[in-house]
């Protein structure tokens, strides 16, 4: 969206804002300075107060606060208020003789978290151990290609787990090539990884750009100078 | 490296991506499989069931997750598909609603009659299965404090069954939460559109149908744009990424024949 360059208020406000921060932020690129530091302390800080606003009003608020004390059909619910009791035990960790309390809560949340990543687990990898038993021989409806990929499935399983494989020393010869074979593998999965991340990274810095220079007008003021 | 070779490459680089900025340069792009089969998916979803989309991401990586947004709700609302949208991070759903309501505008499609914004949700696993178990009940109120009820786009979504889709729009790798407490065990159609830095990540879940589609970053964003037939910042930001991996390329070149010279130096000073 372009915006006109002229445009001030209340859009135009809030895009000079962005600018301003923007090029506060890029500045680092050249070196340290107070700029940047100001600029990135108000960004933690708005970005706390945010959450926390929006904690408040989206969550607590709604779901704790108002069926709490509220007066309304979903008001009265007292037993609530127990919530946040139980909440404050965390807090106990900041006195020594009732430290004890504390350790009562995070219990009981260890074995929610332990349980439901158990669950988790399952339901996350135990289809991806099926999925890796794939057909590895013709006449069965597959292409060559998917032929040949089930192949390149089972045999970079088979040598990057032999990589892992830190049971007993790798002194075997076989296991030994598998497993330098399964170290090869992985750096060019690493080598993949890090030209998603080289594009993510541009991506962003493209965006900040096309922000200073599309959204702002820049480029049609330019335009506009040289006459196009 | 001296102060000025690292400002240098910056100021390279900012050229380099300036110029497709500048001169509009845009190229359509070529669809890939992870694409179109979102967008199979998407069209495979039936009148009475609706859309999750979660927006699991900040103001930080919204060059990469907000076209994406974008052009999944452009096709959603091209389609008329039911969609809410929703997060498990306090600024994804606001920065939802912006292009919701953008688009809206353009498709005519006020708000509560086919989308709707569920906000923010506190948890991850807990609210998940109270998700599955019943949307209504867990979520009660929209992003504004209205109840559910009275929006005909909630008409009939009660619990996971009644979810055709759930899309991540991801930058936190928030996507294994839901693949293991709410599609996976309630066998609801899952993709992500992650940023690229996920990309490699997600491959192992598309191999087990556990996803049936993917938006690789901003070029996913834009070969969802051609899709749907709705060009917008994926069409314009995928060139200036173009031009960087192009840039980095001759910067690794031109730093592997400075050492080569370098090596060769110090060896011809050494025999000298």
């Amino acid at each position: 969206m372009t915006r006109p360059l002229a445009a001030f208020w209340p859009d135009g406000a809030i895009m000079w804002a962005g600018v301003a921060c923007t090029l506060a932020i890029f500045s680092l690129l050249y070196k340290e300075n107070p700029v940047y530091r100001f600029f990135e302390h108000l960004f933690i800080g708005l970005a706390t107060g945010y959450a926390l606003s929006v904690t408040w009003n989206e969550i607590l608020r709604p779901k704790w606060w108002e069926p709490m004390a509220g007066s309304g059909a979903e008001g009265g619910q007292w037993w609530l208020m127990f919530a946040f009791l139980l909440g404050l035990l965390y807090y106990t960790l900041y006195i020594r003789k009732l430290a004890w309390m504390s350790r009562l809560l995070i219990g009981v949340m260890m074995g929610v978290g332990a349980g439901l990543a158990f669950q988790g687990f399952v339901s996350t990898y135990s289809p991806q151990i099926a999925a890796a038993f794939t057909p590895l021989l013709p006449g069965q409806g597959l292409s060559v290609f998917q032929l040949f990929n089930n192949w390149v499935i089972l045999l970079t399983l088979i040598a990057v787990m032999t990589y892992f494989f830190f049971a007993f020393e790798q002194q075997n010869k076989a296991v030994q090539k598998t497993a330098k074979a399964g170290r090869w593998l992985l750096m060019i999965s690493f080598g993949a990884i890090f030209g998603q991340t080289v594009m993510a990274r541009m991506a962003l810095a493209s965006g900040r750009l096309n922000f200073l220079l599309n959204d702002t007008g820049l480029t049609d003021a330019i335009r506009r100078l040289f006459g196009h | 490296m001296s102060f000025w070779t690292r400002r240098i490459i910056y100021i390279v680089f900012a050229v380099a991506l300036s110029i497709p900025l500048v001169t509009n340069w845009q190229v359509t792009p070529d669809i890939g499989l992870e694409a179109r089969q979102l967008y199979a998916a998407v069209e495979r979803v039936p009148a009475d069931k609706i859309i999750l989309i979660n927006q699991q991401y900040e103001a930080t990586t919204i060059a990469e997750n907000g076209p994406q947004t974008r052009a999944l709700m452009a096709h959603m609302m091209q389609r008329g598909k039911r969609f809410a949208i929703i997060g498990l991070d306090p600024v994804g759903p606001g920065l939802g609603q912006q292009i919701a309501e953008e688009l809206a505008k353009k498709y005519h499609r006020p708000y509560g009659e086919t989308w709707v914004n569920l906000g923010y949700n506190l948890g991850t696993a807990a609210i998940l299965k109270g998700l599955a178990r019943d949307i209504p009940g867990t979520v009660k109120k929209d992003i504004n404090g209205k109840p559910l009820s009275l929006f005909p786009v909630m008409k009939g979504v009660r619990t996971a069954k009644d979810v055709g889709l759930l899309i991540d729009v991801d930058s936190t790798s928030t996507y294994a939460v839901w693949l293991a407490y709410f599609t996976q065990p309630n066998q609801v159609p899952f993709a992500v559109a992650p940023t690229s830095v996920m990309v490699s990540d997600i491959y192992p879940f598309m191999n087990s149908n556990q996803v049936v589609g993917m938006l690789k970053g901003i070029a996913g964003a834009a070969q969802y744009e051609r899709l749907a037939d709705a060009p917008g910042q994926g069409y314009k930001n995928r060139m200036p990424v173009f031009m960087a991996h192009v840039t980095i390329i001759l910067l690794i070149l031109v730093g592997n024949v400075q050492e080569i010279q370098r090596r060769r130096k110090v060896d011809a000073e050494g025999a000298a």
